[in-house]
């Protein structure tokens, strides 16, 4: 027979009273279990963003194009093809750059440096820091390597060398930003100069979605291929077609971690369900029904599963806005970190709620008399 | 309405427990079982109980709705860490009380068995006569139809003994069927009627 549903909901409250030692060590050993969980699910998902977010960083969706031979009329590739892979589908950024004669500085003759021309939001892609940057602008950017080396601010003038002597001062240009090439280490010592596109171009750079596929590759070489054959390669070689951070993520051990917790925390629950099997036979014989014996038993169960998972999650989200910014704690982390959370508590209660249907069974004579 | 025992044997395997018992109890009667230790007194009162279904024979007995069957045993059933008036109390929900009503109830059950001033000490704080008592008044609180109490009193002292038999006299009044297993003198002699067992067989002596 089934009891009032108020005498059942007081008799739960009571027996967990009743044996609060027990149901604060059952309490704490599960919420460390569900934290641990909770933890490594939220850090592998952390993990897997920060290393998506370096590897976006480093240049893992930047495809680099170069002419296959000097086959274009004037040389090298058509930086206006380039740049006109700006609003393409799938394309987030593209510039072209090219070498300029080489130049001297007045107060440093004998050391010469390259400066390049450059289309685009080239500034940009070599360095991530500045997607804002201008495509076209008065003056040349120097790379911070170079400006320390030559000692001049964001904003100098510099003066190049010519004349007859080569120490003269021939002309003078402006300084008007500053960036790091984190892409292309290459630039460290040299002057880029952002312009509209020129007639020729050395390099074709292009930053897509993430992730770079063989077929965006091919994509890209046929876009070029109009105008003369091309090779387009990853920047980043070792990058490619390893398999994305996202996938690693999805692939993650601790992805069936919740079976060993659930599992776990279950046995333990079950072991303190045994050792209560002569007060479940008592309230049999008392003619308690089946149902509402294990009912009884079961909720107290899940009112401290419930308890748990809480501090549990909560424990293990403080540690995650604590330890992690932000960038790295998307939604999508949290709600399956919590969706394994929830299956070791549901798998938990469901071997409970079996073991204790099973200590129901059998003789109430023999349960009895074992009783502790 | 009486409980018929008729032509009931019992076997564990090739071992005969239990030969040819007959026998009827009555209400408003405690019967004591006694015998020997493996006389087969607690695998009858299994039979009769319904928790073993007899190899042989049939156990007729009135119809008896959940909580009226009630059973005491040698080694104390309580719920160890509540109070002596929820272990009473308790009893009753399977009978639809709700708890102010099973309290009132379980208060004057404690009271019949001489543990007035005991209700809300938690049992296991208590001796185990006290508790055996505990065990009574619950099954008194219910009003049964049946009460089956295996070797009530084996792990009591004598003294205790004496106090715990005198609150299975209380069983009588409720006019259920009281049968007893023991081979203790003292609560045999509380007994109305005495039946013997002998090798799984009946010989009765009262």
């Amino acid at each position: 027979m089934i009891w009032r549903p108020s005498v059942l909901v007081g008799e739960v409250f009571r027996n967990l009273k009743s044996r609060q030692l027990v149901w604060v060590v059952l309490w704490a050993t599960t919420t460390g279990l569900i934290s641990v969980l909770a933890i490594a699910e939220l850090d592998a998902g952390s993990r897997a963003i920060e290393l998506r977010n370096q590897l976006d960083f480093a240049g893992a969706n930047v495809a680099v194009v170069e002419p296959v031979s000097d086959s274009l009329a004037g040389g090298g590739l058509n930086p206006g093809r380039c740049v006109a892979l700006n609003g393409q589908t799938g394309v987030l950024r593209a510039g072209s750059e090219g070498l300029l004669n080489q130049i001297e500085l007045a107060k440093a003759p004998g050391s010469p440096i390259l400066p390049v021309e450059v289309s685009g939001p080239m500034v940009a892609i070599w360095d991530p820091t500045q997607a804002n940057h201008p495509a076209v602008s008065n003056g040349f950017w120097i790379t911070s390597s170079l400006a320390t080396r030559l000692g001049v601010t964001d904003d100098a003038l510099l003066a190049l060398a010519g004349g007859k002597s080569g120490s003269e001062v021939a002309t003078t240009v402006q300084i008007t930003g500053r960036f790091e090439p984190v892409r292309a280490p290459q630039m460290g010592a040299r002057l880029i100069y952002p312009a509209s596109p020129a007639s020729r171009a050395d390099r074709c750079w292009v930053e897509v979605d993430r992730p770079l596929t063989q077929d965006k590759l091919f994509g890209l070489s046929a876009w070029f291929a109009v105008d003369a054959p091309v090779l387009v390669r990853p920047l980043l070689e070792t990058n490619l077609f390893q398999s994305d951070p996202a996938a690693q993520y999805a692939g993650r051990v601790t992805r069936q971690a919740w079976l060993a917790v659930g599992f776990v925390v279950g046995v333990l629950w079950a072991l303190l369900l045994r050792s209560r099997r002569g007060e479940m036979a008592l309230l049999l014989t008392l003619g308690t029904g089946r149902l509402c014996t294990v009912g009884q038993v079961v909720a107290e169960n899940a009112v401290v599963a419930a308890l748990a998972w809480s501090s549990g999650t909560g424990l293990a989200l403080w540690w995650w806005g604590w330890t992690k910014p932000p960038v790295l704690r998307p939604t999508s982390v949290l709600s399956a970190s919590i969706t394994s959370t929830v299956l070791a508590i549901v798998l938990a209660l469901t071997i409970a709620t079996l073991v204790s249907f099973a200590l129901t069974f059998g003789s109430r004579l023999q349960a009895l008399k074992n009783r502790d | 309405m009486s409980v018929e025992v008729a032509g009931v044997s019992h076997h564990f395997g090739t071992h005969t427990v239990l030969t040819n018992i007959n026998a009827s109890f009555h209400p408003g009667t405690i019967t004591a079982l006694l015998g020997p230790s493996g006389s087969g007194k607690t695998t009858l009162l299994a039979i009769i109980g319904g928790l073993i279904k007899p190899s042989v024979g049939q156990v007729t007995r009135p119809n008896i709705s959940p909580g009226k069957l009630q059973w005491i045993h040698q080694s104390v059933n309580v719920l160890g860490r509540r109070s002596a008036i929820d272990n009473v109390a308790v009893s009753l929900y399977a009978q639809g009380s709700t708890r102010a009503e099973a309290l009132v109830v379980a208060e004057a059950a404690l009271e019949r068995v001489g543990l007035a001033g005991f209700a809300t000490r938690r049992v296991t704080t208590l001796s185990g006569g006290e508790m055996q008592r505990v065990s009574i008044a619950r099954a008194l609180a219910c009003r049964p139809t049946l009460v089956l109490a295996d070797e009530p009193t084996g792990q009591l002292d004598r003294s205790t003994t004496q106090t715990v038999a005198d609150a299975l006299v209380a069983l009588r009044e409720s006019g259920a069927v009281v049968i007893i297993a023991t081979h203790d003198p003292i609560v045999a002699a509380i007994c109305d009627r005495r039946i013997e067992i002998v090798d799984g067989q009946i010989n009765e002596a009262a």
